[in-house]
Order: C-alpha cells, then structure tokens, then sequence
C-alpha cells in the first residue's frame, strides 16, 4: 500500500512539471506589455525600465521560468501585480471556502447518489430505476449555479433559513459553517449526485451479472448479503474513479457557485483576477487547483487499492 | 438471466430502509441540519460593537501616494490616515482641519500651515513639520496616479517644527481640497522604505489597520486607535470592510446581520425600501456621454453641434430614472450640480423631444448614423434604454461592451467617439483638466476649446470665488449649448444600513460612506425612543 | 465466445435483416422514442436560433421603461425584463447567440483535437508521449480553470470564452481519435493494407473514420452539452458573452440582478439551459445505444466470454414473440430408479422475451440424478445444459421461469418453493461449481472469506471456526499451504486453484448434490485432469451424487455413470454412459462422438480430446445450434441430420424408451447413425 502511494506521489512530478510550464507560460502568452498594465498609461520609460527587471523580464525564458520554478516550490507563487499580497496568501486564504463547498457538495451528492443508484441497479428497469434515472438525466443537464439560485430565493431570501451569503469558518461555528455553505452545498450536490447514481447504477448493474454474484447465489447467501458485501464493494471500484472526476467538476462549480452566495473564494479571486489580468493571481490559482485535484486523485486511488486488492498488490 | 430476477427480490429486502426518495432524503438532511443549527439569530447588536461595511471594491493600495483616489481611496485610506486638511462632509469646494489646525496665504502663491502638536503616528514616530514635508516630497517624486492634482506645488518647507510653508507655481484654489485627499495623507516617514506599506498602512488615523485579522481581497479588519488625537467618542466603534463583489449579496448580507452598511446599486435600493430598510444617498455622478470626436474624426456627424444636440434632446431622461434607476437618479443635461459650474438656464434648454431631434439631424443634414459606445462590463441597462431612444430618432448606437482596465485606456485612446465615464458632479477644475482641457487625459482627439480653456486657466488660477463662478458659468454654458458631454441623469450613489446599530451614516463625495462619521447606537438612540431595537 | 463465434453471430443478424450499417443504427435510433423527442426538440431549436428573431411578434430589443418586470401575459408569453423587453424575445437571441457559442465551441473542439489525436495515434512516437502528456495535465487541470485560465490571457468575450472552452474540450475528441487510431494501426499491422501500399490518408478514410464515426457523434453531442453549461456558467460570472448581448447565461446573471424585481426572470432561461442539455445528453445516449444494438460496428469485439448461459438467455430476450416449438404433449416419466436423489421431471423453461412473448428454451426435459452417481448432461452451448441445472437451483432469474414440470431433491419439491426456502438449499444440499473459476470468485475478498461465508450460513459457525474450517477445506481439495492461500485473493490464485478452492466452497456444507457446469473447460489440460480426479475422490469419500455439465464427451467418459445428451433445449438421448458413447442411437450423440478426433465409437473413448474446442462448437455437425426463437418445427436437429427425411421436418420425435435407453429420434432404428458421419 505503501509502495503504491510513493509510486502515485512519484508518478505526479512529471505532470505537475507540465502543468507548471503550462502556467508559467500564460504570462508570456498576454498580448501587449505587462508592465503598462501594473503602472497604467503615466509612467515614465525609467519605471518601465525597473519594473521590466524587477520581474525579470529582461532574462530569457528558460532563466525565468527556472526562477519561478525554484521559488514555487518554496511556496512562494509571487506577488499580485498591483499590490504587495503574496499570491500564495491570497489562494490559501480563499481556498476553505471553495474546498468547503467542494467536499460538502460530494458528500450530498455521495448521500444522494450513491444509495439512488443502487437503489435503481437494484430494479434494473423497475419503476424506482426509471423515475431514478429520469431524475439524474434531468439532473445532469441542470447547471448548478442556477439551482442554486432557485434555492437561494426561498430559503436564504423569503424565510431566511440560511444567510444567504457570507461565509463562517469551521474554526468560529461549525453550526454557522454548515449554515452558510449548506445551500451551496446542496446546489452543487444535487447535479454531482446525478452524474454519481448513473454511475453507481452502471457499476451495480455490471457487478450483479457477473459470475461471483451467481457464486453468491448459489452459495444460498442472503440478498442482503449478496448486495451490500459482495455487490457494492466491488461495484465500489468504478464508481471511486467517478468521485474522482466528480471533485474536479465540483471544485469548478463551486467556483461559479461561490458568486450566487457572495461567498469570497477561489471563484471570486480568480475572477476579479481574470477581469485585471492579474496574471500571478491566476496562476497560483491554477497551480494550487491543480495540486488539490491531484492530491485528491492520490486519495482516489489509495481508496482505489482499498477496495480493489489487485491494484494494491500491483 | 438470473440476476435480473434477483434484483426485483432485493427490492423488496431493502425496500423498507429506501422508503424515501432521494428526495425526500435530501430534505430530511436538510431539516436536520436546520435543526441542529438552530435558527438565524440577529447578533445583538449592543453587544457587537464593530461596524461592517460591505463594498464593490477591494483595496489597491494602502499607500496613498501610490493610491487613485476615489472610493477605495476613502474606503481605505481615511479610516487611518489623516491629511493636513479633511474634506467637508457637505461641501465639496470646503475642507475642514485635520493635521493642520489652521492656514492662511501669504501671498497668492504661499501657503502656511500650523501643524496639530502631540500627534504620533501609530508606529510612534512623532507627526510634524519634517514629517510633513518629506511626505509632500515622496509624494511628488514617486509620481503616483494622482500627483497631477499637486502639480501646483513648487516647494515645500518647515518653517518650524509645527509650521509648514507650501510655495506654488500659480495660485491654486483646489490645493487644500486636494491636500485632503490621497495625495495628501501622511504616512509616517520610518515606513516610507517598507516594501510592503501598501498592505501594511502606518498613518495618524482613527482606526489601525489589523494586517493579521485581515484577509486582502476579501475582509480587512480596523481597531480602534486608543491614541487618537481627536477622541471619537464611546459610540465609534471598530471597523471591518467586507469586499463583496455583488451589490445583491452586498444587500443580503445587511439583511442577514453580516454586514451593517453595504453600498448598493438602484435595483437593491429599491428591494431594501420595499424591505423597509434605511438607505443613505448623495447624487453625485453624472451619467451620460462625453463626446471625444468633436471634430468628425471618427465619426463626422458628431463634428455637427445640431447631431450632438439631438442626442441630447432624444432621450426621456424621466422614463430611465425611474425605470433603470428605480428613481434613484434624477434627470440632468448638464455636467455640475447646483453649485459652482451649474447653468440654471440650462435646466429648460433640453427636454425630451424627439421630434425636435429628428427635426436637428434633417437640418444638420443626416439621415441615420451609427457610431460605437464603450460601455463597462458589468451590464449596462442605462445605454441600453439610451440605445433605444436614440434609434427611435434614427441613430443608431453600438454598444461595445469592454473590461474596466481597457474601458479607460479606450477612453484615452482614438478609439471610440465617445465614452461614458460617469465623472463626478462637482469641482469643475478638475473636470475641466480631466476632460475637456485640450491636454486632458480623456481628450484623446485633443480638441482645442480657445474659450474654455482661457476660462477655465483664469478661474484655475484665481482664489477669487466670484470670477471662478463668473467664468465656470459661462464655461459650462458654451459646454452645454455646444454638447461637448451629452449629460442625462445625475445618479444616486446609494448605501443601505441597519438603523438599528449605526447612526450618522451619510455619504461622501465618492461612492461610499464617511466612514469616520458613523456611530454606533445606544440603546436610548433607537428611533422610535423604545429600549427594544 | 471467440472472435470467430461473434463473426457467425454477426452474419447471422445479417442475414436476418439485410441492411446497411447506417440504415441499422438509423432503425434502432428512431426505436429510442425520448432520443428522437431531443432531436426533434434540437431541430426546433435549431430553427428558431436561424430563423426565429423573424418571427417574433416583438423586437426583441424593443425598450418599453413604462413596462419592466411585467409578468408572464397574453401580450408578452414570458414577461418582460427591467427594460421592458420581452423575455421571450430575448430568449429567442439567446438560443441564436447559444447554439452559434456552441457549435463555435465544439467546432474548435473537434477541429484541434481530431487531428491532432488522429495523427498522435495513428504515428505514434515521440509525439503521441507529448500529446498524451499534454492532454493528460490538461485533463489534471481544474475543469472550469482551463477556460479561466485562457480567458485571463485572451480577455473575457464570447468568442474567447468558445475558444477556451474548444481548447478545453478539445482533449476528448483529441483521446478518442488516438484510440480508434491506434487500433486500426494494430489491426494493420496483419493486414495487407499497408503492405499493398495503400497510402496513409486512405488509411486513416478507409479504416479509421468508419470505425470513429459513431463515438465521435456521441463525443459530439456531449461536447454540446458540456460547452452549452460552461458558456451558461461563465457567461453568468461575466467572463463570457457580455451584455447587452444575450445568452442563456448573460439573462440567468440578469434574473439574479433583478431576482427581487422578478424572480420569474430566472425561471426561462435555466429550463432553456435544462432542456437543450437534456437534449443533447439523450441525444448522445440513443445514438449510443443505437450503435451497440445496431450489432456494435465500433466496438463490438471488446466483449470476451460470456458463458454460454448468458449468452443464450441475451439470444432468448433479445427475440421477439416467436411461435414455440415443443415437444411431447405430456412428459414422458423418466427412467424409474428408486433412489434417485435428484429427480426432474417434464420440465419446461420460459423465458420472456424483450417485448412480451414467452419461449420455452428448454421442454420435457426428465432425468434423475441417483445417490452417489454421477450423471452426465452433455450438448453443444446454446442446447439449454446450463439453464437446466441453473432453474435446478432455482436460479433462473428475472426473466425466466419454470413453466413446467418438477424437480425433486430427496423427494421435497423444489419447484415452487420461496425464495428463502431455497436459499437454505443452496450451498448445504446442493453445491455448485462453474466454468470459470476466476471469475466465480469475488475479487475483493479473500478466498478463506469466501469460504467460510458459506459455513456460517449454513452451518452455524462462528467466524473464527468458519476461518479455521475453511483453512481445512482448502487443504483437502489440495492447496498447499492452505492457511497462507485462504488470506489470499482470487487474483493471486491460478486457474486450477481457483477451482480447487470453489470446489471447497461448493462441498464446504458436505451436500448431497455436486452441480458442476462445465469444470475444467476453462482450464489447461493437465489441471482439468487433476480437478476431475479430485471430483471423483471427493465423492467417493461423501457419496454425493454429481451433475456434470458439458460439452466434453471425453469428461463424460471419464466421470460419468449415466449421460443425458440435450440437443435445443430437448433430451435426444439418454442412458448408461458405456451404452450412449459406444452405441449411439440417436444422430446427434454420433455427430457429437465423431468429432472427437481419435475416438470413434467403435473403441470406448480412454481419455479426454487433448485439444478441443473451447466454444464447444464442434467440426463435423455443420453449422450452429441455433438460437431458441429460430429453432426449427419436426425434429429440431433436422437442418444439421444426414438422415433427415421430410418427415423429420414435420413430426416432433417423441421419447421412446428400450432397454434402459431414451431416444427421440423419428428415425430411430431405422438408420444407423454412427455410418452417416463417416461420410
């Protein structure tokens, strides 16, 4: 298990290296010059001048992207172009809120999901199974912020239930915490959880016609046996992967879903980044995403081995 | 084959623990969830002594002389940074003492302050008339955004240690209003190499910037500075200015008790009066379009005065306040409110005739034009209604939506004939060197006006006020006739609070509230006398 | 199933109903009745997106400030906006500026990631491991980053937003394009295409589009929805299109600006969001679902052994209502041995069909099973063996039942009996074992678990001494170091073992019947030696009477006392194993004794085939046992009888019994019919 873990982490250098150089590029990508952006349309050609070295763009690029790279991983992403807030500060600083909705979005669409689409695998074309299904195709197509909307009106807005925007930390409430993400989370969970009962349906229906399921049948074992041991741990394997893809996608709604709420995370930071072409602020964006992704698709897979012994001996 | 059957049978086993449905499910998570959080109570407000403004805007810099001016500037700045003077809450053209307790002009071009003594600034360091001085001197060498409001400013000296003597170039009647603002504050001098001064403010003001509780971008958390050379009061409360980039969220979090004051747009405003909550306004922007190719350039109907004013006689200003602005604007066709530069004949000079306009673009010889419009991205339903009434007279105007960042250089550059900053209403030396001076920023065409020029370099010049009222009169009149800027509303700028915790709330001359103003509310201070709000 | 057996299969559907690939799929389609409501629904969409601002009866950027926030009227269908436009003629240039947004974004899609994918795979090397490197920290990337992340370079508007979103999106056509490539470039690497010179383009037209076509519509009409949402999205938060253009997500912005106004404003274009990815995702999975029932073109190889069971019920469901073909108007009794512990009788198996019908797959099937023997049901796959001693165990699933007959164990009724019932029957009084040992066994336990599982159901032990019970178990079928095999996992088992170890499972409850279903087919040769040798030890040590299923005469010969031969879901003939092989009377049994290679009926076969057929198809009885709704009137083996006469053709053979034999042959006695398969 061990061996398999150092073997992911190992496996991740050569992506992230990729990643990092995608990134780094985008800054040489911008059209026009970056420094007329941070000093406006006032300044002399000797501040151009300084700031050009300030940033090192005087270097080649190789010596640059070297730079960046080195201090990137001192954890030092660098500076927002208009002030002195470190980059890295700003993503980590906005990073609870979104990973809040993230992982409170997966855990509803898990609760929801999950027994859903075991619950129609189980009724393989059953009335259960089609309501079920015709219920998570409608929720696929259904964009999560405007969910989100939907619920904002009624119970933030009419019977305020819920703040309808500001976020609470973990560490002040953990009762104010789930309030101000609760309904962000349900919005986000509701189209994740489609996506996962299809899945988690597909899973158990393949699972429950292969042989080892007529092995456990014959072996005269109880439904209930036969469903939750022998059927959903390994209808559990395909249905990880999905989870996996599901964070991705969760943690890009949350981005959007974020501005429904007013909630100040990664969303907003990188909009408002976007919007100034702040383009340090977008890259340790990307850059801290993308670790958040990988590292989850490393849980994945440990998750993976768990319920999977072939992976794990491998 | 086998499993297919199965499944009907498991059904069955399970059907009891699966009665619900996903949905039902949901809602029961939901409802206990609820439950265990209990319900949303109003924090009690006495007990809360911190007052939450929720703005648009994050900071840009805490360093002043770097800093813009304009609302971020007052947003962030005035809670800790005095200048020698600080501006009237009422008067725009008035300031009232700050760090100099009093002034007078030697001559028309020297100006002498008398420095407030005992004052330190919040690292300790002692505030006076070397501390003064250098903070004038950074400001001009660092060329910041807005030193050109100081470009009068020869030379700067301690005549003493509380005495500081200005000498100008010309006679500068703006001068001490524009002390009062960015430019103008006082950073203390230890901090002026600190690399990060823009995060880490060290001025003389009222609250103290907390770095550590703060989070740039999104909150930014102000204590009470105990030292503080003009004693606020018991009732001043600390300070928290929440960044939220929606003015509906902004809203919300006023109703929800995040957030205590908000600055909000028309369609909030009139949600929070339907809600019944208190609102704060101050008309001071003007909305319209300033015409940038008066000579045809781009766009050579425009060179016409007859095309211009026909803009400005199609629109029904009216039907747009009312409608996009929920009220919260008022009709206008001219750039100044009451005060200096306002034209009272004007007022009756356009009112909403398209026929008349149809009737100025025949005479001038255009049948039908088009030309393009910059607008900001953030939706722009007034050009919208404006696009609307122009087609009904024939023109026909583009709307071109642009970022923020490009939407200024546009107006800076030969790009569009027009563009649509909304300037504020008041101080028309500045207008005039932003916008219609043949050098201005915003005059890319760099149309000469021989007239207004002379008026404006007479009044600019003077400390008289009644040859500056003569002048701007007449220089704002010539504008008018001639539609140099098509003028249609004045806008509201507009805040929300919660009565029931704050009072004095009013706002300045930029978007936001005069923060040092706000009090917190005593119990015996409830408005309708009771104890129980 | 073979490739080989999947090829017959094919042109059996071929042959069936001769049309082309596309009219095929085009059929299946349009049986996808909410498939065809979507595309129907794109069309119109489609439609007002070209065509529909001209038939509005308001211009949709007529400004009406004495009318904002109306709601939903006869005058105005959907309300109006804060500047008192209709909405619905909003929606109208939305869904123009939407599906333009889409189709820009899915074209830059399509355009940079098929060729490029369709040249990585196809070339492979040094740029493939680039491409692929690429795509994949693309892929690593946030979802909605990607897009941000150009618009942040680009600058936010609509057509950079679809060039983001085409960049973004593009990795899927780019991985699809490399895998169709790839497998066209192994194909041909046997193929003579490339030898003959063909050049690489006619390639790539000839042998890869063909092969991609119908995944890349499905990619396509995913891609659809995808850019449809993230448009909405982005264009919600403002980076996308810019108001005052209009789009789904521009107006969704606008309903939450003004939601306190008019919270119906939020209600039109999200259902319009909704519906148009509704569409594009049925879309995608009818055409889906039409490519793999319309015979797969894509992918159909990919879809190794099924057991032969399962195939012949996916045959059975797959038919229609097809007359049934029975045989015997009453079940003959079966050979009266007093103490038979197993005893089935007339029975008869239906199953139902996909769309209504029942067929019987098998009918008056009668044999017993006696204490302590071994009895052997042998035919071709597809000849209802394995469904027989599956409804045995009362395990014919869904779609099955047993429409007749009875099946007695030790005198009880099994027919009939609840499911509960036989759940305390199964694995105590009746063991069964399959053909494919790794995958009978569930993969994510160990193998001890799996073991004692059936211990502690049946009987009555607690965890630990099921654990050390099963340890005992496996050493008795001969796994060495059993205590170390049981915490093993299937997978780290071979073949032989892992049928060593069902066996133990299947005798852990010492039962009185050992149903074992084809039990060494998918074993080597040498191992299904040593499996059956342990079978024959392990029931001279209990006395439990097996079933023996297969095709392998050889086995028979080996293991059996007595053979029952089936043939389409019929017994043709049955008796003492030394009196069917060395004197067959029915055809069948003699076509199925001259295919194997060195054993002619003359000499009593001494040992098993070494080299036979997986497939159980065998060489000297032309052509297939066909599927159950194509079985034949007369007798059913007819078509594929050298002796077949025109009465074969019309009477059903019934069984007629003789000295200890069953035959049921119309022909019987008259022919000899071990001579016409030397011919």
């Amino acid at each position: 298990m061990l061996r398999l873990i150092v073997s992911r982490i190992v496996g991740l250098v050569p992506l992230l290296l990729i990643v990092s150089i995608l990134t780094f590029g985008m800054l040489h990508l911008v059209p026009g010059d970056v420094r007329e952006r941070i000093l406006g349309f006032e300044a002399t050609p000797e501040q151009y001048e300084a700031l050009g070295r300030q940033l090192g763009l005087d270097q080649p690029f190789l010596v640059q992207y070297g730079r960046w790279l080195g201090r990137a991983l001192q954890g030092d992403l660098g500076t927002s172009y208009f002030n002195s807030q470190k980059v890295t500060d700003a993503v980590l600083g906005a990073l609870p809120v979104t990973l809040s909705l993230t992982f409170g979005g997966m855990l509803v669409a898990l609760a929801i999901g999950v027994p859903a689409g075991v619950w129609a695998g189980l009724n393989r074309g059953g009335r259960v199974d089609r309501i079920a299904m015709f219920m998570a195709t409608v929720g696929q197509a259904l964009p999560n912020f405007w969910i989100a909307m939907l619920l904002l009106i009624p119970f933030a807005i009419w019977w305020q239930l819920v703040p309808a925007t500001g976020f609470t930390s973990p560490a002040e409430s953990i009762g104010d915490w789930l309030r101000s993400i609760l309904l962000a989370c349900i919005a986000l969970g509701t189209s994740a959880s489609a996506a996962l009962a299809r899945q988690t349906r597909g899973a158990m229906i393949d699972v429950l016609q292969r042989d080892f399921i007529r092995t456990a049948r014959a072996k005269g074992l109880s439904r209930t046996s036969i469903t939750y041991k022998h059927a959903l741990k390994n209808a559990a394997v395909p249905v990880i992967t999905t989870i996996g893809f599901q964070v991705n996608a969760l943690l890009s709604g949350a981005l959007i879903v974020e501005q429904v709420f007013g909630l100040r995370g990664v969303g907003s930071l990188v909009i408002e980044s976007v919007r100034t072409q702040n383009i340090p602020m977008v890259q340790g964006v990307v850059i801290l995403g993308t670790l958040v992704i990988v590292s989850v698709n490393v849980l994945v897979d440990i998750a993976y081995g768990w319920v999977n012994p072939r992976v794990r001996a491998s | 084959m086998s499993v297919a059957r199965f499944g009907q049978c498991g059904s069955r086993a399970v059907a009891g623990a699966w009665h619900a449905s996903p949905c039902t499910l949901v809602m029961l998570v939901c409802s206990a969830l609820l439950a265990a959080c209990g319900p949303v109570v109003d924090r009690d407000a006495l007990a809360d002594r911190t007052i939450r403004f929720a703005t648009y805007q994050p900071l840009i810099t805490f360093d002043p002389h770097l800093s813009p001016t304009g609302p971020t500037a007052s947003t962030y700045l005035s809670p800790v940074y005095d200048g020698l003077t600080a501006p009237h809450p009422d008067n725009p053209y008035d300031v009232l003492p700050a760090l100099a307790t009093e002034w007078r002009w030697l001559d028309d071009r020297t100006l002498e302050f008398r420095l407030r003594e005992g004052v330190r600034f919040v690292d300790g360091e002692p505030f006076n008339a070397d501390a003064a001085k250098r903070n004038l001197e950074r400001m001009l060498a660092l060329n910041g955004p807005r030193r050109n409001t100081m470009r009068s400013i020869r030379e700067v000296s301690a005549t003493g240690p509380y005495t500081l003597r200005i000498a100008l170039y010309d006679p500068d009647p703006t001068l001490l209003r524009n002390l009062s603002t960015a430019p103008g504050l006082m950073v203390s001098p230890a901090a002026f190499d600190h690399a990060a001064l823009d995060l880490n403010p060290v001025g003389t003001g009222p609250w103290i910037y907390d770095a550590a509780a703060s989070a740039p971008g999104d909150y930014y958390r102000f204590r009470v500075n105990p030292d503080y050379f003009d004693p606020p009061g018991e009732d001043f409360g600390e300070l928290e200015v929440i960044v939220l980039a929606d003015g509906r969220t902004r809203l919300f979090s006023v109703i929800s008790g995040q957030a205590d004051i908000a600055i909000i747009g028309p369609p909030e405003a009139d949600h929070a009066k339907r809600l019944g909550l208190e609102l704060a306004r101050r008309a001071n922007r003007w909305m319209g379009m300033t015409i940038l190719d008066r000579r045809g350039e781009l766009v050579p109907e425009l060179a016409d005065v007859r095309v211009r004013q026909a803009l400005a006689f199609a629109v029904d200003r009216q039907a747009i306040a009312d409608a996009v602005y929920f009220g919260y604007a008022s009709p206008a066709v001219q750039p100044m409110a009451p005060g200096l530069g306002y034209v009272p004949e004007l007022d009756d000079y356009y009112r909403y005739d398209p026929e008349r306009a149809r009737a100025l673009l025949r005479e001038a010889g255009v049948e039908g034009f088009s030309f393009e419009v910059p607008v900001g991205s953030a939706g722009s339903p007034d050009y919208e209604a404006i696009q609307h009434y122009l087609r009904q007279v024939g023109i026909d105007m583009r709307l071109v939506v642009m970022e923020s960042g490009a939407y200024t250089a546009a107006a800076m550059a030969r790009t569009f004939p027009v563009n649509t900053i909304g300037y504020p209403n008041y101080d028309p030396d500045s207008r005039h060197l932003a916008i219609w001076h043949t050098q201005s920023a915003f005059n890319p065409f760099r149309i000469e006006s021989a007239r207004i020029n002379e008026l404006a370099d007479e009044a600019r010049f003077s400390l008289d006020p009644e040859l500056r009222a003569r002048n701007y009169r007449e220089y704002f009149d010539i504008l008018g006739r001639e539609v140099y800027s098509v003028v249609y509303l004045h806008v509201d700028d507009l805040a929300v609070y919660d009565d029931r915790k704050l009072q004095g709330v009013r706002l300045g001359a930029y978007i936001d509230p005069a923060l040092r103003d706000i009090r917190l509310r005593r119990t015996t201070d409830c408005p309708d006398g009771s104890a129980a709000c | 199933m073979s490739r080989a057996a999947t090829g017959v299969a094919a042109e059996d559907t071929n042959a069936q109903a001769p049309l082309t690939g596309f009219a095929r799929t085009w059929r299946a389609f349009l049986q996808h009745r909410l498939a065809v409501i979507a595309a129907g629904y794109l069309l119109v969409l489609a439609c007002v997106a070209i065509f529909g601002q001209a038939l509005l009866v308001h211009d949709p950027l007529a400004v009406d400030l004495a009318r904002t926030f109306e709601a939903p009227s006869a005058e105005h269908w959907l309300g109006t906006d804060h500047l008192g436009r209709s909405t619905l003629g909003r929606l109208v240039v939305a869904t123009s500026v939407a599906m333009q947004a889409a189709c820009l974004g899915v074209g830059i899609a399509i355009v940079l990631g098929a060729p490029l994918g369709l040249l990585s795979g196809y070339f492979g090397g040094w740029w493939d491991r680039i491409g692929m490197r690429l795509v994949e920290a693309i892929v690593a990337l946030p979802a909605l980053l990607v897009p941000i992340a150009i618009l942040a370079i680009l600058g936010p508007s609509l057509t950079n937003a679809m060039i983001a979103l085409g960049i973004a999106n593009s990795t899927a056509f780019f991985r699809l394009m490399r895998g169709a490539a790839l497998e066209v470039r192994e194909e041909l690497y046997v193929d003579a295409a490339r030898v003959s010179g063909s050049g690489n383009v006619r390639i790539v037209f000839r042998h890869v589009l063909p092969n991609v076509t119908g995944p890349l519509i499905v990619q396509t009409t995913l891609a659809f929805s995808y850019v449809l949402l993230a448009e909405a999205g982005l264009s919600f938060i403002g980076l996308g299109v810019q108001p005052p253009e209009s789009s789904w997500g521009v107006m969704l912005a606008t309903a939450q600006r003004y939601v306190q106004q008019q919270p119906f404003l939020a209600v039109p274009p999200g259902l319009m969001i909704m519906f148009t990815v509704l569409a594009f995702n049925l879309l995608g999975d009818g055409v889906r679902d039409a490519l793999s029932r319309a015979g797969g073109v894509v992918r159909a190889a990919s879809n190794p052994g099924r057991v032969p069971g399962a195939g012949a019920t996916r045959a059975s469901a797959a038919a229609g209502s097809v007359a049934t073909a029975t045989v015997g108007e009453q079940p003959a009794s079966g050979p009266s041995v007093p103490q038979a512990l197993l005893s089935v009788t007339g029975l008869e198996i239906r199953f139902r069909g996909a769309r209504g019908g029942e067929l019987a797959v098998v009918s008056d099937v009668s044999f017993d099973v006696p204490a302590g023997r071994t009895i052997g049901l042998v035919g071709e796959s597809g000849c209802g063996k394995s469904v027989t001693a599956m409804s045995i165990l009362g395990l014919l699933g869904d779609s099955g039942r047993i429409a007749a007959g009875s099946i007695r164990l030790a005198g009880q009724e099994l027919v009939g009996l609840p499911e509960s019932a036989l759940n305390g029957i199964r694995g105590a009084s009746i063991g069964m074992i399959f053909q494919e040992p790794m995958t009978s066994l569930n993969p994510a336990y160990t193998v001890g678990n799996q073991i004692a599982e059936v211990l502690v159901r049946h009987a009555g032990l607690g965890r630990a001494a099921a654990a050390a019970r099963a340890v005992e178990l496996l050493d008795h079928v001969g796994i060495p170091g059993a205590r170390q095999r049981a915490a093993c996992y299937p997978h780290e088992f071979s073949g032989g073992m892992a049928q060593r170890a069902m066996i133990a499972m299947a005798i852990a409850c010492e039962p009185k019947l050992l149903i074992a279903d084809e039990p060494t087919t998918a074993l080597d040769v040498t191992i299904q030696e040593q499996v059956l040798d342990l079978l024959s030890g392990l029931q001279e040590q209990n006395g439990m009477s097996i079933l023996l299923i297969t095709h392998d005469l050889g086995v028979v010969a080996d293991m059996c006392d007595e053979a029952v031969v089936m043939y389409a879901g019929n017994v043709v003939e049955q008796g003492r194993v030394d009196d069917v092989l060395l004197d067959p009377r029915h055809p069948y049994t003699a076509g199925l004794l001259a295919s194997m290679p060195q054993n002619l009926p003359q000499n009593r076969p001494q040992s098993r085939p070494r080299h036979h057929d997986r497939s159980g198809r065998l060489t000297q009885i032309p052509g297939r046992v066909p599927p159950a709704w194509a079985w034949p009137a007369g007798c059913r083996f007819h078509p594929r009888c050298p002796y077949a006469t025109e009465v074969c053709r019309q009477a059903v053979p019934q069984m007629v019994a003789a000295d200890d034999r069953r035959i049921a042959c119309v022909r019987a006695g008259e022919i000899d019919p071990v001579a016409g398969w030397r011919a």
